[in-house]
């Protein structure tokens, strides 16, 4: 029964990180209806301008920020420079733009600092906490705060302020939007600055949990995504429990089945999934938010 | 309205591609370390002699590959120094297999073929290795591996050599300190590469022979993010110690990961991880944790009554003076071989064909074992040579 809990303990903290990257890709695809496959990438520079920046003996928090303005500021170019100009091409040339950034960013960062791995302290103490035999580090309760706080945050944004109604409404009719005098592109560069911010947190507080290397953004970016497709592509909250739901089922198929099958079961019980519900597990609601 | 679109996208793009060129370059500077040469035809006596040198120069093996080129290159510069070899100089043609076993058959494929070389040196890692092991025999090319594990050279092919501990020795020597600390029951989690798979390997094949069970047989593979669900899993059996076998930065996941859930059991991480990179990555967590590896790990500890202790020595001090830091075991591996190999094409005199043969009668102590090759031991080495360290202070101290 502890193992049991152990389990889904582990799985809650990845689930958690998952679902950063996962509502990452619907923000940006509810505006923009690009999917962004260097999501990963904003995590992996966040994790590792922190490393770079404490090496210039910037303190902890102050490294943490400068490097979440960073990657917010990446996010925002990478929309402004490369994204806004092709505003023309079909989606599926622009989510292949995106791999394009994102093995650039890759190329870049193992450039300027190596393929080596590196290690961030924790945030407070390496002791692990541990209640009724279930064991986690302290910086997973970082991980499951700082998902909890992302995540309201932006459901904040979406639902209760005017920027956020703004966003919801260029999602569903860009043209509408426009003639109310709220324009498309400024939002789609608002929501990739989101993405770059919320990645970059992400990548910070998982980086001492174990290492961080340039290319650690790939397979995370792979399990973001999937968790937003099992959620229903565009349904924010549906992506996080789906993130969650990925994050607990891997632990526990990499406990009580083998380790060495750990993604392929994840990947199994998402093809299982969507052949049984194509639409995700939260799909309704993308139905019709197409601006069509 | 077109042109001025068409130039602003020119400026970003153009940028973009350059930092891309530029970031493929990284990747390839690895090139021969002496002028182009025409291919060696006749034996004349200036003509020089041509070793090629695969190591993981990038990639996650290159911890391992750039203390091994760092070693080798010193050493060419001191045999050169002092004649060369048999009257001719030496060249070290260097490659980077980037940690990939294609990579590293490319590259020896290049090395042969273009640059003619007559020996090898390399790689870092089993995978890479076994794959130019397996090329270099077909040529009948003499090549010595700096990988660990022991299928490289057993079965015992003509030329093929190694220098580091095997996985056999590994395993022996952990088992020989369980057994004197009277632990029977062990669990492990080895990286699914063909590293970490010798040891699941070897740590099975000789458990019986000293009583040892292993309660818990767990892999993981070599980007893995996390390893917690293995360890869940191993804190549920009765095992009392954790052995550990893979290349960083693996070992100093799972040993970080093993204090966030109190695993509660010591952790024996193999001679794969046993360099300083360990020690910075797993920063507070690692301190206990236990190591097997050569003598090199701590040159200042060495007993003076050692019969490696002069070599070791000089190794060490040479390597400080030239890189500003001590060597660990990878930078002694790739000293031996090319020690071994220009020993051998002394006893040869200086004739590269007769290597393979010369090489099994070769004896020679070097910095991480004294090597006693024969007919049919091309490792040369025994599980005596190699020492139990333990974290203390985020440093490495030796286990009497």
């Amino acid at each position: 029964m502890t193992e049991l809990l152990q389990y889904v303990a582990n799985g809650l903290v990845s689930g958690g990180i998952y679902a950063i990257v996962a509502v990452g890709f619907i923000t940006i695809y509810n505006v923009s209806k690009v999917i962004n496959l260097a999501q990963g990438e904003f995590l992996m520079l966040g994790g590792m301008v922190t490393v770079a920046l404490i090496g210039m003996n910037l303190p902890y928090g102050l490294a943490a920020l400068l490097a979440i303005l960073a990657v917010t500021v990446i996010g925002i170019i990478m929309q402004k420079y490369i994204i806004a100009y092709v505003k023309k091409a079909n989606p599926i040339s622009l989510i292949i733009l995106t791999i394009g950034i994102s093995t650039l960013i890759r190329g870049i960062a193992s450039f300027i600092w190596g393929k080596d791995a590196f290690s961030l302290a924790p945030i407070t103490t390496n002791e692990p906490i541990s209640f009724g035999g279930v064991t986690i580090a302290t910086q997973s309760v970082w991980i499951l705060a700082a998902v909890l706080i992302v995540l309201l945050l932006l459901w904040y944004l979406m639902e209760k302020t005017i920027l956020g109604k703004k966003i919801n409404a260029c999602s569903i009719n860009p043209m509408a939007a426009r003639l109310m005098g709220i324009s498309p592109t400024k939002m789609s560069m608002l929501a990739f600055a989101i993405s770059g911010a919320t990645g970059a947190i992400a990548g910070i507080v998982i980086a001492p949990l174990n290492v961080t290397s340039y290319d650690i953004g790939v397979l995370l970016g792979i399990k973001g995504f999937s968790a937003a497709i099992l959620g229903g592509l565009g349904n924010p909250l549906g992506a996080a429990v789906a993130a969650f739901l990925l994050g607990i089922v891997e632990s526990l198929g990499a406990g009580y089945v083998s380790s060495g099958m750990k993604d392929a079961i994840a990947f199994l019980v998402l093809i299982g999934m969507l052949l049984v519900k194509p639409s995700g597990l939260f799909g309704e609601r993308s139905v019709g938010k197409g601006g069509l | 309205m077109k042109k001025r679109i068409v130039s602003k996208w020119l400026y970003p793009v153009a940028i973009a591609s350059l930092v891309m060129l530029s970031a493929c370059g990284g990747g390839q500077q690895a090139q021969p370390s002496g002028g182009e040469q025409p291919a060696a035809t006749g034996a004349e006596s200036k003509e020089p002699i041509k070793v090629g040198a695969i190591f993981s120069l990038t990639g996650p093996n290159s911890p391992l590959g750039v203390p091994e080129k760092q070693a080798v290159e010193l050493l060419v510069k001191e045999i050169n120094g002092a004649g060369g070899v048999d009257g001719r100089p030496l060249e070290v043609v260097f490659e980077d297999d980037k940690s990939d076993n294609t990579e590293a058959v490319k590259a020896i494929k290049k090395l042969v073929s273009k640059e003619k070389v007559v020996a090898m040196l390399g790689s870092s890692g089993t995978g890479p290795s076994l794959g130019m092991a397996e090329f270099a025999a077909a040529e009948k090319l003499p090549l010595i591996s700096m990988a660990a594990a022991d299928q490289i050279t057993n079965p015992v092919r003509a030329g093929i050599f190694k220098t580091p501990h095997t996985d056999v020795h590994g395993t022996k020597r952990v088992f020989k300190y369980l057994k004197e600390k009277g632990i029977t029951k062990i669990a492990m989690l080895n990286d699914s590469n063909p590293y970490g798979s010798g040891w699941t390997t070897q740590l099975k094949k000789y458990a019986p022979e000293y009583g040892i069970t292993v309660v818990a047989e767990e892999k993981y593979g070599t980007k893995d993010p996390s390893m917690s669900s293995q360890l869940t899993k191993i804190k549920g059996t009765d095992a009392q110690v954790l052995i550990v076998a893979g290349t960083n930065p693996g070992p100093a996941t799972i040993v970080k990961e093993a204090k966030q859930l109190n695993l509660g059991i010591p952790i024996i991480s193999s001679h794969g991880s046993a360099n300083s990179k360990f020690l910075e990555l797993v920063g507070d967590a690692g301190e206990g944790v236990l190591m097997v590896a050569g003598k090199l790990l701590v040159p200042d500890q060495i007993d003076a009554n050692d019969p490696q202790a002069a070599i070791i020595k000089k190794f060490s001090e040479g390597y400080k003076a030239a890189y500003n830091e001590l060597p660990d075991g990878f930078a002694g591996y790739g000293y031996d071989g090319l020690n071994l190999l220009v020993e051998g094409l002394k006893q040869a005199g200086g004739d590269a064909s007769k290597l393979g043969e010369v090489l099994e009668k070769v004896k020679y102590v070097g910095v991480t074992g004294e090597f006693t090759f024969s007919a049919d031991d091309h490792n040369g080495l025994t599980e005596d040579s190699m020492i139990m360290v333990e974290v203390k202070d985020g440093k490495f101290q030796i286990l009497k």
